[in-house]
């Protein structure tokens, strides 16, 4: 078949209508020109696009129709292809209607009849270049935001950053972005914790999806930490999955958000500076009144020892008398000392440092703490769960919570009936959380500003009695330490709120594995008395026997029962006391752990109701009338702590 | 008139401060009554005459401000001392309610200040006074 077919040039005519149709048929303009640019043809699509007529096209210059500016292109696009070299030039060009376009003009050299001539095919390329720009911007937009974005951005492929914008460039104090790409990510993150982002990187990558927001540490090339504020994505990144990081700078937010904490804590200062100088001012009172008792009965003693010559019963008297007057300026010291004590421990400094925290006793130093702001308005009822758990924080900022949340609470109370105005408060776990919960009967928070009571600046208190920051706070500190702080309130019934944090899960497992104190072999014994002199007197007296736990009223004593339990062999406590009588101690020690009421030894002034005298007459226990012999004490305290440790011995021997 | 012609009630729920107040008022020879809180300030006053009354502000139970309309309408003529560790313009307040307060002590206290204002008040000239 090949060979039956002839050669075009041995068959032009043919060629010719076949060449006529094609190029007339062809969706591209075809121009055959000159080399002075005279046209000598068009086709039917190069005379369309000109908008002129083929006898009119023979008649024009193709340089007429090309811009100005690109003429230098179309005589340049013609010598050359006249020297032989095929040429593609893109040129506008204006058509007879006015309009402009862009051509792709494709040109060779071609000899018809022995005269050179340009044959230029010409495509209209105006819509796809207008495409291309679009697109081109777009693209480059894109990468300006991504470029530009305030967030730092990483792409993370087989453990290298393959992409980052300058925010995470100027966040890590470098200056372009090549000295990311290529790196591995970890080289940017504080050595603490690293582990942290690999075990989430390798979760992301098994299970795909994204990871939460997690705060870390990252490592600026200066070698300081940044702090982070982290999301990760797994995306497809030319075609494979790779890690996105979007990473927000929250040095800022931080040093804020520890502004704000700061700013609380002084205004909660200022709350309880009024109710701590009460405190103070009291003990300094008699402090300085019994001093002056002294300094006259030193005169007196020094004027009697002047007319009389010998330091005869009067002046042994007056030193009896002096040595009560010093015993009391000493209580008065150390009541002072420990209040003191109790405010240095809240605003202490070196707040960043997390301890092993026992919960019980950090919410009783805030309830120490605040106790002046709120006894005025309400009673405290305690509910402590025994064995909790340690958790991990800073105490004071703890306590800074507690304290709000209990002046919030006292706060919320009018009036100050201590009958009706109450704040409970208990702790205790579930599921690896710790909690506890302050509950007052005060006002209530109405449903509609119940969402609004965490914003920061807050408040429904008058100018100067709140900043408005105690809850924002409160829930920012909780925050920090993987706790939270919820909410619940009735109208005109009052609010809780509760506190959850987690269990300091190393603690709890060596906690588990360590022995017992030693001290319990000596026994503890609690004293419980609401007078304070007599309450220090006695456990004075036992100081040298056994531990001593002490309690003012019978509600404290339950308190520390509660949270002593199994470690308490005797309890000491006086009969008449209010809010809580030692009746009621015993019922209430007999409900919640019996067999202990057994080792409770009565005091007595001698005088109570017959209430009283029917119940002591139907218990064993002994009763230590006022004013007691203290051997005598000593005794009948020894022989039930006794008792109790040899029934304990006998129970963990068998 | 002298010390022992009167007797004056204190009302202060901290036992040392009761102590220093017996002991530096009973030794001047005046009769003391020793009330933990407001109501049982109340229930003394009924029971026996007194001629003054010296309380702390702030005390569990009832305090002095849930005292002083009952005092105002039952005792008109009792004057009154207030002893207290919180500061403020405490005696603007208790004018504005129509307490009449005879003078306002803050905290901590100088025994010998509150002992020249109550001489003054119940008008015991020194000089009268028998020297020990």
């Amino acid at each position: 078949m090949k060979k039956q077919l002839p050669p075009l040039e041995n068959d032009w005519r043919l060629s010719e209508g076949v060449f006529h149709t094609l190029t007339e048929e062809a969706n591209d303009a075809i121009f055959l020109i000159k080399s002075d640019g005279v046209f000598l043809y068009g086709n039917r699509q190069a005379v369309a696009l000109l908008g002129i007529s083929k006898e009119e096209l023979v008649k024009r210059n193709y340089t007429e129709f090309v811009l100005p500016e690109d003429h230098k292109l179309a005589a340049s696009q013609i010598k050359l292809v006249m020297e032989g070299k095929p040429n593609n030039t893109e040129i506008r060009v204006r058509t007879n209607n006015g309009e402009i376009f862009l051509i792709h003009f494709s040109s060779v050299k071609i000899v018809v009849d022995g005269q050179e001539i340009l044959m230029t095919i010409g495509k209209d390329i105006t819509v796809r270049k207008a495409a291309e720009a679009v697109l081109r911007n777009s693209e480059e937009n894109l990468r300006g935001i991504i470029r530009e974005m305030p967030d730092g951005i990483l792409v993370v492929d087989s453990g290298k950053i393959s992409f980052a914008n300058l925010s995470i460039v100027r966040t890590l104090g470098l200056s372009a972005v090549e000295e990311l790409v290529g790196r591995s990510p970890f080289d940017f993150i504080q050595p603490e914790y690293r582990t942290l982002v690999s075990e989430r990187i390798a979760r992301l990558i098994k299970e795909g999806g994204s990871n939460p927001n997690i705060r870390f540490k990252l490592q600026r090339q200066d070698g300081n930490p940044v702090d982070v504020e982290s999301r990760s994505i797994l995306v497809q990144f030319d075609g494979k999955p790779v890690v996105l990081a979007i990473m927000k700078d929250i040095t800022l937010r931080n040093q804020m958000e520890h502004q704000a904490t700061l700013n609380d804590k002084l205004a909660t200062v200022g709350t309880l500076a009024a109710g701590v100088a009460h405190e103070v001012n009291n003990p300094l009172s008699y402090v300085l009144a019994n001093l002056v008792f002294i300094n006259e009965q030193i005169e007196d003693v020094k004027r009697h020892l002047q007319m009389n010559g010998t330091f005869d019963e009067t002046c042994q008297k007056t030193f009896a008398e002096m040595k009560g007057e010093l015993a009391d300026i000493t209580k008065g010291g150390e009541k002072i000392r420990d209040i003191v004590k109790g405010l240095k421990a809240f605003v202490r400094t070196n707040e960043d440092e997390v301890e092993s925290i026992d919960l019980n006793q950090t919410v009783e130093a805030a309830i120490n703490m605040s106790f002046h702001v709120v006894k005025q308005k309400a009673r405290i009822e305690k509910d402590f769960a025994v064995d909790l758990p340690r958790l991990k924080a800073n105490s004071g900022k703890l306590q800074q919570v507690f304290i709000n949340l209990l002046i919030n609470a006292s706060q919320a109370m009018a009036g100050n009936n201590r009958d009706k105005n109450k704040i409970s408060i208990r702790t205790g776990r579930y599921d690896g959380m710790v909690f506890v919960e302050f509950k007052d009967t005060g006002v209530g928070i109405p449903e509609n500003i119940l969402p609004r009571i965490f914003d920061p600046f807050f408040t429904t208190k008058p100018i100067g009695v709140g900043t408005g920051l105690g809850l924002s706070v409160c829930n920012e500190i909780l925050r920090h330490y993987g706790g939270t702080l919820e909410v619940q309130s009735t109208l005109g019934q009052g609010s809780t709120f509760t506190v959850n944090l987690h269990i300091d899960r190393a603690n709890e497992a060596a906690a588990a594995n360590s022995v017992p104190p030693a001290e319990k072999m000596r026994g503890r014994v609690l004293v419980v008395d609401d007078e304070p002199s007599n309450l220090d007197a006695l456990c004075r007296l036992l100081k040298k026997y056994d531990t001593v736990l002490s309690a003012l009223s019978g509600l404290d004593a339950m308190g520390i029962i509660e949270r002593e339990v199994g470690h308490i062999e005797a309890i000491l406590s006086d009969i008449n006391m209010p809010d809580m009588n030692g009746m009621d101690l015993y019922k209430n020690v007999a409900r919640k752990f019996p067999g202990l009421e057994k080792r409770i030894i009565f005091i007595t002034g001698g005088v109570f109701s017959e209430e009283i005298k029917d119940f002591l007459k139907t218990i064993p226990n002994a009763c230590l009338e006022k004013p007691f012999n203290f051997e005598e004490v000593r005794q009948i305290i020894a022989g039930v702590v006794d008792e109790s440790l040899k029934n304990q011995d006998g129970k963990n021997a068998g | 008139m002298k010390c022992s012609d009167f007797t004056i009630m204190f009302a202060e729920d901290d036992p040392l401060s009761q102590k220093v107040y017996e002991r530096a008022f009973v030794k001047d020879g005046y009769k003391v009554v020793m009330v933990e809180h407001g109501a049982r300030a109340l229930a003394e006053l009924r029971e026996q005459k007194v001629d003054l009354l010296v309380t702390d502000l702030q005390m569990p139970g009832m305090n002095t401000l849930e005292l002083f309309p009952i005092l105002k309408n039952d005792y008109p003529r009792l004057p009154v001392i207030v002893v207290t560790g919180h500061y403020g313009n405490l005696m603007e307040d208790f004018k504005a309610k129509g307490f009449d307060i005879k003078a306002i002590f803050n905290k901590p206290l100088v025994v010998s200040e509150l002992k020249e204002k109550i001489k003054k008040i119940l008008k015991i000239d020194d000089m009268d006074e028998p020297k020990k």
